[in-house]
């Protein structure tokens, strides 16, 4: 219990400096919704030139859709590296050790908050709007599978961002590797669905982690990802969370002792 | 005005407008609404510093310290009242008086981590024009006087506390100016870094005929250092006066905490001055700072009986809260 | 007058010296520096496959051919990344949060000449590259004459400082109303993805919205249009003085906000 009340005082005070911002939550609507719609827009060009009625399998409304299911996930991602980057670079990271929790533990319970007002303020309402105008109905066991791919996304992203962040210890400077993970932006459905890629280049992706941040939660809330192709991404995506963390374990275990060093 | 006032100022008064955060359970809703709270930091502040004094600008956290330091050098504008360096207005002059003082502010260093010291020494050289010849023999000297040679050449990043603190002095101090401002320069630093520097400031100050304005919260760096103290309490000067009769007014008094060693025999403590708490081998004895150095004490302190054992000062409030009831008591 | 010119000819030299310093750091994170290049040229490649793509099922994206539709992109990214080097707002945003801006105030410079240049993004020289070659690369493919480049270049440049204006300003807002740097960022790249494509596709708020009131255009849009031969020599004039009105009026409103200087308490 105590471990928990622990936990729950940083919650709040997170918690509190995110509402004090109020203003940025309508700012990170505006954000995650302007990129859905300017390929709205530039797509409606595009499908009113043609006579095509749909383009890699997607029709107009399903493409819609898709990006702005998609941005909305984008909101569930961590941006965590930075902050412990930051920590390790300012040295500030020694005066984080000394408290009685884990770091990684820390900066879990530190990013849950402003997950959930993304959830509650971001995603959720882009997400059910969509539905709405899209007329878009989900199975109940969609929805399961969609919801676990939100909650697999958070955590992967966080996993991967931590590996990141911890990697300044012998890098001193991140940014070159946060840009690369930008770049996968592309391959993980963020630009185009995957389905606009060549055959091969899709089966790879299927492999890797980063459909996770984009294409497959996307991709199954417009039906384009069902049965076993579903299952198949939802398994996929578990064992990379789960080899992600055992890997974020050690490897955060191995780094911790050089930390003093670059602190100074 | 006369000839020799380094700076002048007359009835100085700063007033800052913030907002209020308010708590609750309804966060979400009131945090848009702001209450504006009105504080006086500086309020009526006239004083003046003569050309070659070291003096210190004492008071607690708060007290207007840093407000005052920056309305004297042409950070922010005073809301009433007048200021002149050299005879220069410091905020409509900003510029020209930038020439004529060095300022180092503790909490906001100016060096550029990533690169190495000398680096931010040499962007000096272009900021404020100085002339190359002057300028590396400025920069030996002051590297010398520092005690920096080991390290000048290092990233600033790698360097420990005390080090970048001195660099930042040398950074503020390059162009030699006439009056050098200092805003809790010391802050984090441990005692035989600031003693390093202190001694480096001293000894600059021999050598060149450099006016000193140090703002503090620490009593001993005031005492050490200034030639006079200014006691700043809530945005006003309640003190101006030398050193030694401040501390004669509020005592001078030191404190020593002593952790004896199991089992240690009596040793009659009381004799050095009054003990304050004793709890099991924990002893707090508070004493006139001048009998600090006594050799029976010292003697005491180092001996097998004492395990462990600290001197410090009072802190600020208590010398404060002294003062208010000595000087109440002097006016009734 | 003399005074002044020297003054301001003693300023430059001085940002010039703030510029040789942020290629000095730039030196010792090189590794960084090549990883930034390198995400660039990918960033740039994407956008390649991407507009591709869309032409392999349409000839025109609001009457802009492929060619045409590059070169817009070439000249965006181009706006976009040389107003990034020269102020990086997060940078100028912290100093001004944290009271480091007292440092500043001290040194007889102007301050925020100052602060500018020492946030000079040198990264962004990756991009800047990057997009020069693909500016190349369609401009080969298109057909202009010599006085519409120069046409070109005027307005580009008179973009890229109204864009830098705006920057500012947007810095100056957020100091003083909302306390977090973020959105100024977060704007700038919106604003950056919707003038990859002709303005007209917005309809005539989203032309008024990047001419005016985040004046993108002047820095993307308009500058292309001149190349491709879709602005005409009116309206042309009519950019140019808007632009003109802009820079200024940002700037002045910047100095208002940032007047009231008041470094953080303490």
């Amino acid at each position: 219990m105590t471990m928990i009340s622990k936990y729950a005082s940083f919650m709040r005070i997170n918690f509190k400096s995110d509402i004090y911002y109020i203003y940025s939550y309508l700012l990170s609507i505006l954000a995650y919704a302007a990129y859905p719609i300017l390929m709205l827009i530039v797509w409606s060009s595009i499908f009113s030139g043609t006579t095509a009625t749909s383009i890699a399998g997607y029709s107009p409304i399903a493409l819609y859709a898709y990006f702005f299911v998609a941005y909305a996930g984008a909101s569930m991602q961590s941006g965590v590296s930075e902050a412990i980057s930051s920590d390790i670079e300012s040295g500030s990271i020694t005066s984080e050790l000394i408290l009685p929790i884990s770091y990684a533990i820390r900066q879990f319970i530190d990013s849950l908050p402003s997950a959930f007002t993304n959830f509650s303020f971001v995603f959720l309402p882009i997400v059910v709007l969509t539905a709405v105008f899209a007329g878009i109905s989900m199975s109940w066991f969609t929805i399961a599978a969609f919801a676990l791919e939100i909650f697999l996304l958070f955590s992967i992203s966080f996993l991967i961002e931590f590996i990141i962040g911890v990697s300044s210890i012998y890098l001193v400077s991140t940014g070159g590797i946060s840009s690369i993970i930008t770049l996968l932006t592309f391959l993980s459905g963020g630009v185009l669905p995957n389905t606009f890629f060549p055959q091969q280049l899709q089966t790879v992706l299927q492999l890797l982690p980063f459909n996770a941040y984009y294409y497959n939660p996307a991709a199954t809330f417009t039906g384009a990802l069902a049965g076993t192709a579903l299952l198949n991404a939802l398994v996929v995506e578990s064992a990379w969370a789960l080899a992600l963390f055992v890997f974020a374990t050690v490897y955060w275990k191995m780094s911790r002792g050089k930390i003093i060093a670059v602190g100074g | 005005m006369e000839k020799n006032l380094v700076i002048e100022a007359y009835k100085l008064s700063k007033q800052f407008k913030s907002f209020e955060s308010k708590t609750g359970e309804k966060g979400l809703l009131t945090s848009l609404r702001r209450r504006y709270v009105y504080k006086k930091a500086v309020y009526d502040v006239t004083f003046t510093m003569k050309k070659g004094e070291f003096v210190a600008l004492l008071g607690k956290n708060g007290a207007g310290k840093s407000t005052l330091v920056k309305l004297l050098v042409g950070i922010i504008k005073a809301d009433s009242g007048e200021a002149r360096l050299f005879g220069i207005d410091p905020y409509s002059e900003r510029v020209k008086l930038a020439m004529n003082i060095g300022v180092v502010l503790g909490a906001h260093e100016q060096m550029w981590e990533d690169l190495a010291a000398i680096d931010t020494f040499k962007l000096m050289e272009g900021v404020y024009g100085i002339p190359k010849t002057a300028f590396d023999k400025r920069l030996s000297y002051f590297i010398k006087v520092f005690n920096l040679e080991k390290v000048y050449r290092k990233q600033v990043r790698q360097m420990s506390l005390g080090e970048r603190m001195k660099c930042n002095f040398i950074a503020s101090m390059l162009h030699m100016p006439k009056l050098v401002i200092m805003d809790e320069p010391t802050i984090g630093m441990d005692s035989q870094s600031k003693s390093s520097l202190f001694k480096a400031l001293q000894e600059i100050r021999k050598r060149y005929d450099i006016t000193f304005l140090l703002a503090t919260n620490m009593v001993e760096e005031a005492e050490e250092l200034a030639d006079r103290i200014l006691l700043m309490d809530e945005g006003t000067l309640v003190y101006d006066g030398l050193p030694r009769e401040l501390i004669k007014l509020v005592g001078g008094k030191k404190e020593v905490e002593i952790r004896l060693r199991k089992g240690a025999r009596n040793m009659n403590l009381g004799r050095f001055g009054r003990i304050i708490a004793h709890k099991g081998d924990y002893i707090k004895l508070e004493m006139d700072g001048r009998r600090i150095k006594g050799k029976k004490l010292l003697d005491l302190l180092t001996s097998d009986n004492v395990l462990d054992y600290s001197i410090s000062e009072p802190p600020l409030d208590e010398v404060l809260n002294k003062f208010y009831s000595l000087s109440r008591k002097r006016l009734g | 007058m003399a005074g002044k010119i020297n003054k301001l000819m003693s300023e430059l030299k001085f940002y010039l010296l703030l510029q040789s310093y942020a290629w000095k750091i730039q030196f010792i994170y090189r590794a960084d520096f090549i990883m930034y290049a390198f995400t660039s040229a990918i960033y740039i490649i994407i956008t390649l496959v991407f507009v591709g793509v869309i032409y392999t099922v349409t000839f025109s994206v609001a009457g802009w051919s492929y060619f045409q539709l590059l070169l817009l992109i070439a000249i965006a990214g181009l706006g976009i990344n040389i107003s990034d080097y020269l102020i990086d707002s997060g940078f100028v945003f912290d100093v001004l949060w944290n009271g480091g801006f007292d440092n500043y105030l001290t040194k007889p410079h102007n301050p925020l000449l100052y602060v500018i240049g020492e946030s000079t993004d040198t990264a962004a020289i990756g991009d800047i590259a990057g997009y020069l070659i693909l500016f190349v690369y369609a401009a080969m493919n298109t057909q202009f004459s010599a006085p519409a480049l120069l046409a070109f270049l005027i307005l580009f440049i008179l973009g890229v400082a109204v864009l830098s204006m705006l920057q500012v300003l947007f810095l100056a807002i957020s100091y003083k109303f909302i306390n977090k740097a973020g959105w100024v960022g977060l704007i700038i790249d919106l604003a950056e993805n919707f003038s990859r494509y002709p303005l007209t596709l917005y309809g005539i708020i989203g032309v008024v919205l990047f001419t005016i009131v985040v004046p993108l255009g002047i820095a993307t849009f308009y500058p292309a249009g001149i190349i491709v031969g879709k602005l005409s020599l009116a309206g042309y004039l009519v950019v140019i003085a808007i632009g003109v009105i802009l820079a200024f009026m940002f700037y002045k409103l910047s100095k208002y906000l940032l007047r009231s200087y008041t470094s953080a308490m303490g």
